[in-house]
């Protein structure tokens, strides 16, 4: 900031001709065109869309299975088709529908939230989004050629290892998952940053809504906990396809590591599906009760303390597995832990619901959080149950656990996105939802729900096994089925009244929406445009719609930050993460082909590597890496002179080093990085645990000269990158020029080395388990050394294109953070490699 | 931030350490003595638990005053820790079996 800040609202009027240039920087592409747009409330609402085409299609796959169940000895549909139907439901409910369905919410309704105008990577969004609809619908599609996995959403080796299943359809899980996933980590990225710098000023964290906290910390467990399933299937889709022997118990592997890099990731999923869905409750609840909600700090704490103790509960999941009673014990009272936070937030809303100072009569989404109570607290409960060990014993894969999971995950987040769905559909509509529809919708839910699932605990006591396809009569488990097929219709009924509802009222807009129906308290009610509110407020409390009067008005007349479009095109306001200062402006990306191509190219590789069509796969990628490049190219525009941000103000429109928003995201990716590391060393470790005998003696280890020479190698290129960095300064091209093909040499020749070293040994990865362990880990150095190289030649090619200088240098400072991981990273594999086995005992 | 995240830290560590050492044990059975009726392995676990819960209160009583600003100066040190208490009730929790459980089988 160049001034001292001037108060706001600032009561000068805004010169004329400033709303018609915000209005032509966020103009809509038209005509097929349309797709290019990166906004958020456009990618937004797609997103959302999708998400919401698979919980349809999931939820036909859900009832197809009801009605082979409906009736013992049924035989409507056969087991091959039934295994690919419980297992697409799965999958595409967990990785298709709930993950995508609350980042879709967070990308169109955070940024209104906060008072931003858009994400701070609005291309990456467009990207996430489009690389998950291409990918996602093609791999549902994998249902109508019989090729759609049917080994159980979590695929446990060594069911779904080639000896088993050997067609494609696991295969398509694999690659198929693996790489939407990635869609989920950029989204995730891109949220904790805009969470994290692009808030309205004055909105330090203690005045954050609690719905930020949580996509926050949501953010935070994606980029932990989603690696370790990437980790997970390229290990198994190693063994699959080159018959790397990670999983296979005769060769040293243990399908038990595919349980633990599953769960490790599938635990905090859950959470990472629920903890959103609290967070739209936190925000629906002080609406409908019309007062602040009681007990913010505390919920705050009960969400960062899940975030955490939910990565403590992995193993509950696999209590049945053998593993030392005294550790299933530590599983056991981290399940209980975590309960005490979950509580927290629930005795909360009681107590903001019983001090409401409106509540009657009920509106939709105050009823489907009603239904949300009963449903989650009851699924809670039962997961109090299973997680006791002697108890999980014995309901392990029946019914039981069936209707456990359903009871928290439809509760948890099925209910409290219908309650999003019509409390923010005047946020995104010319018109509200009905309340008439909505209460019928409502109650078929709630009662198809209940009769639906709460049998099946009955059905799984007395014995009814999960996954199978049909039952003989003399169990005595039809009356029960049959109720429970009913109830499956009655939901699928409510669902429809949804879709009528939507079809009869549903109006998209960002301009002329329905408005604050609800006299709710916070951002993302003030009036918008496509560039969201006409200038961002000044906040100074929780609930600035409640407590700022006049705040309304003020925004739409532009009193308040940045109430124009000063460099001509799309930009943010960048504030500081704890306190919400007014740092820079950020000039944000329009609309473009890139991000589409990218993410068509990134989706085609993938499942066209699946089918092996290789030379066509390489294509697509060819395709991705181009549009990636072209997409970075024009990012980075350098620093002009400070611009007009209203009030007064000036700011600049850059900034570089470790202030800009690029740094922090590539920090995280970083996270995200250090987190495959730690999956793969785990394996390397967990192996090691479980099969000593395939571990080399000390002595029939290759010798340590090589190792020495590459861990050299890292060192003295990553000092080389550091010295050539230095100088903020001045500008030191030929310098640059010069020294970045050696080092990156160096680099490259290092993973080499190590890879050339282990194989004149004589070590080959198909040889056993700890010989898969070893290459996977060179090989991820290898992939790093790759992209790092990808990075420097990004560099050199800016460089030579006038695009790089000592105030314009994101592109130098994120190849030299990369650069520096990849070199820690590798000295600690050889450590790991070359010292691990030679440890004394 | 991470100073005001240091108990859930400690606890992620604690917990990993934990689990992680007594995997070790079970898989790599060595001989094994017990004092008061406790596996010596069992006594490490409650060991790595008071080193852990110790090193929660310390982290805590001298960063208390040096965390950073946002908005309410009481926010972030409440948050720190309350954090700090969630974390060792767990820490404690997941301590407890070793009174009552064998460390293996």
């Amino acid at each position: 900031m160049t001034e001292a800040p001037r108060t706001f609202p600032d009561p000068l009027d805004r010169p004329a001709g400033e709303l018609e240039q915000l209005r032509r920087a966020w103009r809509r592409p038209r005509g097929w065109h349309a797709i290019t747009e990166v906004n958020n409330n456009f990618i937004g609402l797609l997103y959302l869309g999708t998400a919401m085409l698979f919980f349809l299609l999931a939820g036909v796959l859900a009832l197809m299975m009801r009605t082979q169940l409906a009736v013992p000895d049924n035989d409507l549909i056969g087991h091959s088709l039934y295994n690919q139907l419980f297992t697409m439901h799965g999958t595409v409910m967990m990785f298709l529908f709930a993950v995508p369905a609350v980042e879709a919410i967070a990308v169109l309704l955070l940024p209104n939230m906060l008072g931003a105008r858009d994400l701070p990577f609005p291309r990456l969004s467009a990207y996430a989004y489009w690389a998950y609809a291409v990918g996602g619908i093609v791999f549902f599609c994998s249902i109508f050629a019989g090729l759609a996995p049917d080994g159980g959403w979590f695929m446990y080796p060594p069911l779904s290892s080639s000896a088993y299943s050997p067609a494609v359809n696991a295969d398509f899980w694999l690659l198929g998952i693996g790489f939407i996933e990635i869609s989920a980590i950029a989204g995730a990225i891109e949220l904790a940053l805009g969470i994290l710098r692009t808030r309205a000023p004055g909105m330090s964290l203690d005045k954050m809504p609690v719905f930020a906290w949580v996509m926050l910390v949501f953010s935070g467990m994606v980029i932990i906990a989603f690696p370790a399933v990437i980790v997970g299937t390229a290990l198994l889709e190693l063994e699959r396809a080159f018959g790397l022997p990670f999983f296979i118990a005769d060769k040293g592997g243990d399908p038990l590591l595919w349980q633990h890099l599953f769960w490790f990731f599938g635990h905090p999923e859950v959470y990472i599906i629920f903890l959103p869905g609290a967070g739209m409750v936190s925000m629906i609840v002080p609406a409908m009760a019309g007062r602040p909600l009681i007990g913010y700090r505390l919920i705050v704490l009960a969400v960062v303390a899940t975030g955490f103790l939910s990565f403590g509960l992995w193993v509950h999941h696999m209590f049945a597995t053998g593993i030392p009673q005294l550790s299933i014990s530590f599983f056991s009272a981290a399940s209980m832990a975590v309960s005490v936070p979950t509580g927290i937030q629930i005795f909360a809303w009681i107590a903001t619901i019983a001090a409401a100072a409106r509540l009657r009569p009920l509106k939709t989404p105050a009823l489907f959080i009603l239904g949300f109570f009963f449903i989650f607290v009851l699924g809670g409960l039962t997961g109090v149950m299973v997680a006791l060990a002697p108890f999980d014993l014995q309901a392990h894969d029946t019914y039981f656990v069936v209707a456990h999971l359903h009871y928290v995950l439809f509760g948890g987040m099925v209910f409290p996105l219908f309650a999003a769905f019509y409390y923010w559909t005047p946020f995104i509509s010319r018109r509200a939802l009905s309340e008439r529809l909505g209460r019928w919708a409502f109650w078929l839910m709630f009662a198809g729900f209940n009769i639906g699932f709460f049998p099946m605990h009955f059905t799984g006591l007395a014995g009814m096994p999960r996954r199978v396809y049909t039952y003989p009569e003399v169990y005595g488990w039809g009356l029960l089925n049959m109720v429970s097929t009913v109830g499956a219709y009655l939901i699928a009924a409510g669902v429809l009244v949804f879709l009528f509802d939507l079809a009869r009222n549903f109006r998209p807009t960002n301009t002329g929406n329905a408005g604050n129906i609800w006299n709710a308290g916070t951002l993302e009610w003030l009036e918008t445009g496509t560039y969201g509110p006409r200038s961002i407020p000044a906040i100074s409390s929780r609930e600035p719609l409640w407590d700022q009067p006049g705040l309304a008005d003020d925004v739409e007349a532009g009193r308040h930050y940045l109430p124009n479009a000063p460099t001509g095109r799309r930009s943010t306001l960048v504030t500081s993460a704890l306190q919400a200062r007014p740092q820079y402006v950020l000039d944000l990306p329009g609309p473009g082909w890139a991000p589409v191509l990218a993410a068509v190219g990134t989706a085609g590789f993938f499942l066209l590597l699946t089918v092996k069509m290789t030379m066509l796969a390489a294509a697509c990628g060819v395709l991705a890496i181009a549009m990636i490049w072209r997409w970075l190219w024009d990012s980075d525009p350098g620093p002009s002179a400070p611009v007009d941000i209203g009030g007064g103000l000036r700011a600049p429109v850059h900034s570089s080093g470790s202030a800009s928003h690029s740094w922090w995201a590539a920090i995280m990716l970083l996270m995200v990085n250090g987190s495959i590391l730690g999956s793969l060393v785990f394996t390397y470790l967990f192996l090691w645990t479980t099969s000593p005998d395939a571990w080399p003696a000390a002595g029939a280890l290759p010798g340590t000269a090589l190792p020495l020479a590459a861990g050299a190698l890292l060192l003295a290129s990553s000092a080389w990158v550091a010295w050539m960095g230095r100088g903020r300064r001045k500008e030191r091209r030929p310098r640059l020029h010069a020294g970045l093909p050696p080092a990156l040499a160096m680099l490259l020749a290092s993973a080499g080395l190590e890879a050339y070293g282990q194989w004149e040994f004589g070590l080959r990865p198909q040889d056993s388990a700890y010989a898969a362990a070893v290459y996977a880990l060179i090989g991820l150095q290898c992939v790093l050394a790759i992209v790092v190289c990808w990075m420097a030649v990004f560099t050199l090619a800016r460089s030579l294109a006038g695009k790089l200088a000592p105030q314009r240098r994101a592109s130098l400072d994120t190849m030299a953070l990369f650069w520096h991981y990849t070199a820690a990273q590798g000295l600690a594999i050889l450590a790991l490699i070359h010292g691990f086995p030679r440890l004394p005992g | 931030m991470l100073s005001v995240l240091a108990g859930p830290l400690i606890w992620a560590l604690h917990f990993l350490l934990i689990y992680v050492f007594n995997g070790i044990v079970c898989a790599r059975p060595g001989p094994q003595d017990a004092w008061m009726g406790i596996a010596l392995s069992s006594w490490a676990i409650i060991a790595f638990g008071l080193a852990a819960l110790a090193a929660m209160a310390l982290i805590h009583l001298r960063l208390r005053h040096r965390l950073p600003q946002a908005g309410d100066p009481r926010f972030l040190p409440w948050l720190a820790g309350a954090l700090s208490l969630l974390s060792a009730v767990a820490i404690v929790w997941e301590t407890i079996p070793v009174l009552f459980m064998p460390p293996c089988g």
